[in-house]
């Protein structure tokens, strides 16, 4: 009996591990990939002022992705998260226009309101056991169906805003969007929670594998709400932030940008099964597309390639992930048993 | 070792006390008594289904007892889940991987019980605790690593160093050696010896009588769910405890074979899966009756899905009545006329919300339609007659989940009889059925075989149902066929002895 | 009896709910009950329920499709092109619906033989194919189609409009295929247990690839009953209707989960949409506001059954512990 070779030994680890890890770098080549090529078709993509743009895009989505993010992660979806963005923005507003006392207390109160909204879509999925696709399906149009209730039909003019976030929608810091700050700062919190607080380890662990964190006592409806409610929070700053970027608010605000905030998490490698990926990739996807977006536009084509593009970018980027998740999960099923040759 | 244990003379670490646990009708542990002392290794045996895995969940928490009291230290404990048990000092390693495969070593030995610095994690904490467990336990693993990454061994000395905590009162390691290389399990020795010399008790669960030998001070054996002997280990022989495992109470008849065999219907050549099995031969001919004996985790069930086309990536030649085919799917091994009786019936071989009808329609479907359509009336005369020859207890409309185990395993077997197949494959047919449904399966078999002329391969933890039916025994022993021995001279000891069979394992000092 | 009427006891529920939303519907307005009128909102709903149908074999197989709507609009965009481009509809029906169920069937394959999560590849799908669809229409989409192509939308048959007949006669198609045929049974099977299916020789992959080329032609199908309809087609015809079609398949008692459901149930849940929203319509409800009626129904009709468990264990639990307290 001897030992194993390093070829065995080879074949008998999972090779998960490498492919996590490059993963993320990837995503990066990637978008290195879209600068030459837009670059190379045309040279006005390259340059500060485009940049500039191209970030100023990416901002928000980055943002809501760093939310679904958190719900992702767990292995589940939000997909309600356009119509939280909606509700907060519209009846934030629509209240501060009539109590502008209110003005300096926005972002709590969309916050809030978008953590009970999100609250709402963990309950379901957590003690309704209803599939998170199907749930916040539901709650897309229960929310949607509820802000064009308090809406009306009627809508909140951009002079109606308070007068401190029509500034900061507009104001330059150190030559970027005040915006691209604001999202690098959510994106970089979001982060840290992920990686310092345990909740955010738990995240990990619960999409990582949902039976072993039974065995280890994590509560797994607990932090599955605890996902849905911090997203639905950011869900709702960010849909205050759009609001104040559009201007005129309408029922409608950020209706379907649920796709392009999905595709930004998926691309950027967050795995839809769960467990692996981390917000700087959601970030970097949301960027990718802003890149496509841009780029197109640069180039003249006409936008619905955007869509077809990111659909096949979708495709893809589960497919390579579907390939990783397999290596991976060798690391959790039934030990192998073959005695090695002698 | 840093595991500081309190001890009062006299006092069993573990005491269990008239344990019983029923699932359904079957019986999986019956008043079952015995002390564990502090401080010793304690080697817990029997054949699979003994209800070593039932006794080790009932400790833990996993499962609850339905009568009976488990003490730790004197005081009369119940847990509700592993965690609590954690926390009592009370630690298993089973033997299905319990790790987050995305995530890196230090994280899976600290999750749930994070160090913190105020509000967040303290990763340098988590990375040093992490390493200092990894080192006294021996293990030479950089806590940084992915888990994705490992060997099967390594990941399991992260679930070994994630049990390990000062104070453990009790640790359970099921077959913790059955997928290590021998200097591997060395290490385990050495660090499982360093645990006992702190004063944890060690549950050893294991098949293996040289390591048995070498670490244990008592041996428990369970038998059929039930208490057989505890003894310290200097007291019990080798013989006495196969006989003491396989002394089964259930008297089962060999009915002698009168017909011959004929020609060879099933040839297996060289079958290689890799990690799994490897270098598998062997003939079942027509109106014969092969079992594959070995532990549960000896790839004996994996040798025959991958027969039945369920590992497609397998390699050697199987030939069916002289005629080779690939074995790439269930359905073209189901077209030659191979079949297959999976052991976890209602997760792989009925679909339990169908109705009898269906179930038993459902291979035959093709056969069954004309023009894609299906003939109903054809179903149910199919259904009904099969229900007529194995004795199926229920109207054929009534849907599966309502039958009992055994008429389950009827009707997954009707639905391939009704293919009128060649070669049957059967994995534990009897596992979990009551004695009576047993024999009848038994005679069924016999008549499948002798009068139908089929072939058939059946995979059995049962030793005197290996005994009563087979014409011969393959045993296979962590992936390779240890031996075949010819049922008159099949003992269930010589059968026990191929497939534990220990070597005095090298490099383990 | 009494047993088969339990086995229908959610068809039974939808009827009573269709009754009570007609009879608040007609108290909304005298114009409900017109029969001209609720024939014409019948017509309405056709589109919905042709891929509802398309849909549903899908969903019994444990899979979802959620780029229908998108494969619809490029059907109508093909269909307009062909029309203004003088092919003839007989020609132009069978071409178009093979294009569509090979979009379809493209999901299919990435669902079945590489092992994609159904949902992350239709969200895929749903993008590229809207994209297609908008590449072929151009921005001001296709008009002046020839009345061949837009014939039976205007046409009737006796008080029916032709689409409420044509609709009918695909649902029983489709009930007749889950029902009576192979693939029926294989899809049952497969969505109660799919490993169970496998290993009973069912040949599982090529059951789901036909079952998403089946939703994609019934996309094309509803493709071209809206080029009937509207006269016209564009990139963005039917976008945000899954939700509606979704709903429709799961209330009408088809598992998410798969292996349960049948056709009348999804005929009654469309029916059952159909009256809330004609009602909701008539009291000037607008349309985004609807949405929120057929959200909720889609939560209650998934989450009811648990929320039911939940509540009666909590009961049962009140009661054990009242009695354990007289007893002790």
């Amino acid at each position: 009996m001897s030992e194993p070779s390093v070829l065995e030994r080879l074949r008998l680890s999972g090779s998960g591990g490498a492919a996590l890890r490059v993963r993320f770098i990837g995503v990066l080549a990637f978008q290195v990939l879209l600068i030459v090529v837009f670059t190379a078709l045309n040279p006005r993509f390259i340059g500060w002022d485009n940049a500039q743009s191209i970030l100023f895009t990416a901002a928000i989505l980055a943002m809501a992705a760093a939310g679904q993010t958190l719900v992702v992660l767990t292995g589940n979806l939000d997909l309600s998260v356009g119509s939280i963005m909606g509700l907060c923005a519209y009846v934030v507003f629509d209240v501060t226009s009539q109590a502008p006392w209110l003005a300096g207390l926005t972002v709590p109160f969309a916050v809030a309101l978008g953590a009970v909204l999100g609250l709402a879509n963990g309950l379901l999925v957590t003690y309704l056991k209803i599939p998170s696709m199907v749930a916040t399906l539901g709650t897309l149009s229960v929310y949607r169906g509820l802000v064009s209730f308090y809406a009306n039909a009627m809508e909140v003019t951009s002079g109606e805003l308070p007068q401190w976030m029509r500034t900061l929608a507009t104001v330059r810091w150190l030559g970027l969007s005040s915006y691209v700050w604001i999202a690098v700062l959510v994106v970089v919190l979001v982060g840290l929670a992920l990686s310092l607080l345990p909740w955010g380890r738990k995240l990990y662990a619960l999409g990582s594998n949902a039976r072993a964190a039974y065995y280890y006592g994590l509560n797994e409806n607990g932090i599955l709400v605890g996902a849905y409610v911090a997203a639905g929070g950011i869900a709702g700053f960010v849909g205050l932030l759009l609001g104040a970027q559009v201007g005129n608010i309408n029922s409608l605000l950020a209706s379907g940008i649920e796709m392009q905030v999905l595709a930004a998490v998926v691309i950027g490698g967050v795995s839809i099964w769960g467990g692996s990926g981390s917000v700087y990739g959601a970030a970097l996807g949301a960027i990718v597309l802003a890149t496509i977006n841009n780029g197109l536009v640069l180039l003249g084509v006409q936008e619905f390639y955007r869509l077809l593009i990111q659909g096949l970018a979708i495709v893809a980027a589960v497919a390579v992930d579907a390939l990783v998740q397999k290596r991976v999960l060798t690391a959790t099923r039934r030990r192998v048993i073959l005695e090695v040759a002698a | 070792m840093t595991a500081e244990v309190t001890a009062s003379a006299g006092v069993p670490r573990l005491s269990v006390q008239g344990i019983s646990k029923s699932f359904e009708a079957i019986h999986a542990l019956r008043d079952v008594s015995f002390d564990l002392a502090p401080g010793e290794i304690h080697a817990l045996v029997g054949e699979n289904g003994a209800g070593k895995s039932t006794l080790v969940g009932v400790i833990t928490g996993l499962l609850q007892a339905d009568h009976g009291h488990v003490l730790l230290n004197g005081t009369d404990v119940r847990f509700h889940n592993p965690l609590e048990a954690r926390t009592k000092g009370v630690a298993a390693v089973f033997q299905d991987p319990n790790l987050f495969p995305h995530l890196s070593i230090a994280e899976n030995i600290v999750t749930g019980a994070y160090p913190r610095k105020g509000p967040l994690l303290d990763l340098a904490a988590m990375r040093g605790l992490a390493r200092t467990k990894l080192e006294q336990l021996g293990f030479d693993l950089d806590p940084d690593r992915l888990v994705a990454e490992l060997t099967v061994a390594e990941a399991q000395f992260v679930e070994i160093a994630r049990a390990v905590e000062p104070g453990l009162q009790l640790l359970i390691l099921d077959e913790p050696t059955s997928a290590l290389t021998p200097s591997e399990a060395g290490r385990l020795y050495t660090m499982v010896e360093a645990l006992k010399a702190a004063g944890t008790t060690v549950v050893w669960i294991s098949h293996r009588m040289d390591e048995i030998r070498r670490l244990a001070d008592t041996i428990t054996v369970l038998r059929d769910g039930q208490h057989v002997v505890t003894a310290p280990a200097s007291e019990l022989g080798d013989d006495d405890m196969i006989k003491a495992m396989v002394g089964r109470s259930v008297a089962l008849q060999r009915v002698p074979r009168t017909e011959e065999l004929g020609p060879v219907r099933l040839r297996v050549r060289d079958l290689n899966l890799a990690g799994t099995f490897a270098d598998i031969s062997f003939d079942v001919a027509e109106g014969e009756i092969v079992a594959i004996a070995g532990l549960v985790g000896s790839g004996r069930s994996e040798i025959q899905q991958a027969v039945f086309g369920l590992s497609p990536e397998v390699t050697g030649t199987i030939e069916v009545d002289g005629e080779a085919v690939r074995p790439d799917s269930p359905a073209v091994m189901a077209r030659k006329g191979v079949v297959y009786l999976p052991e976890d019936r209602d997760a792989e071989g009925i679909i339990s919300s169908m109705s009898i009808t269906a179930n038993i329609a459902l291979p035959s479907i093709r056969s069954l339609s004309k023009a894609g359509f299906m003939a109903p009336r054809k179903e149910r005369a199919l259904a009904a007659g099969q229900r007529e020859a194995l004795s199926i207890k229920g109207e054929i409309s009534a849907l599966v989940s309502s039958l009992s185990g055994g008429n389950r395993q009827k009707v997954a077997l009707a639905r391939w009889l009704a293919t009128n197949p060649r070669v049957l494959l059967l994995d534990e047919p009897t596992h979990g059925i009551d004695v009576g449904t047993k024999v009848q399966v038994h005679d069924m078999m016999r008549r499948l075989a002798r009068q139908q002329r089929m072939a058939i391969l059946m995979v059995s933890s049962d030793l005197p149902e290996v005994l009563a039916v087979s014409d011969r025994v393959l045993v296979i022993r962590r992936g390779r066929l240890a031996a075949t021995i010819d049922i008159e001279d099949a003992t269930q000891e010589n059968i026990m002895a191929a497939a534990t069979a220990g070597r005095v394992e090298e490099g383990t000092k | 009896m009494s047993r088969v009427l339990r086995s229908f006891s959610a068809e039974l529920l939808l009827v009573a709910l269709i009754v009570l939303a007609a009879i608040w519907s007609s108290q909304l307005s005298p114009y409900f009950l017109d029969l001209n009128n609720l024939m014409n909102s019948a017509a309405f709903f056709v589109v919905f329920g042709l891929m509802a149908f398309g849909l549903f074999p899908v969903v019994v197989q444990g899979e979802i499709d959620i780029s229908l709507a998108s494969t619809l609009a490029v059907a109508s965009v093909l269909f307009a092109k062909l029309s203004v481009a003088g092919v003839p509809v007989l020609v132009a029906l069978p071409v178009v619906l093979a294009a569509t169920a090979l979009l379809g069937a493209v999901n299919g394959v990435l669902v079945a033989y590489a092992g994609l999560p159904s949902l992350a590849v239709t969200l895929g799908t749903l993008g590229a194919y809207r994209g297609v669809a908008y590449l072929l229409a151009g921005d001001a989409g296709v008009t002046g189609l020839t009345p061949e192509y837009t014939f039976l939308g205007l046409s009737w048959v006796g008080v029916v409009p032709s689409t409420v007949v044509l609709f009918l006669i695909f649902a029983v198609v489709i009930g007749v295929l889950m029902e009576a045929t192979r693939f029926g049974r294989y899809s049952y099977a497969i969505g109660s247990n799919p490993d169970a299916s496998r290993t009973a020789a069912v040949p599982v992959r090529q059951t789901r690839v036909i079952a998403y080329a089946v939703a994609g032609a019934a996309a094309g199908l509803a493709g071209f009953v809206w080029v009937n309809q509207y006269q016209s087609a564009r990139g963005d015809n039917a976008d945000g209707a899954i939700l509606f079609v979704l709903t429709a398949v799961v209330l009408g008692g088809v598992s998410i989960k798969g292996g349960s459901g049948r056709a009348l149930g999804v005929l009654l849940s469309t029916l059952l949409l159909a009256t809330i929203q004609t009602g909701m319509k008539l009291a000037n409800v607008p349309g985004t506001s609807q949405t929120l009626v057929i959200g909720l129904l889609l939560i209650a009709s998934t989450g009811g059954p648990q929320l039911v468990t939940l509540l009666r264990s909590a009961f049962g639990r009140v009661r054990r512990t009242s009695v354990s307290t007289a007893g002790g």
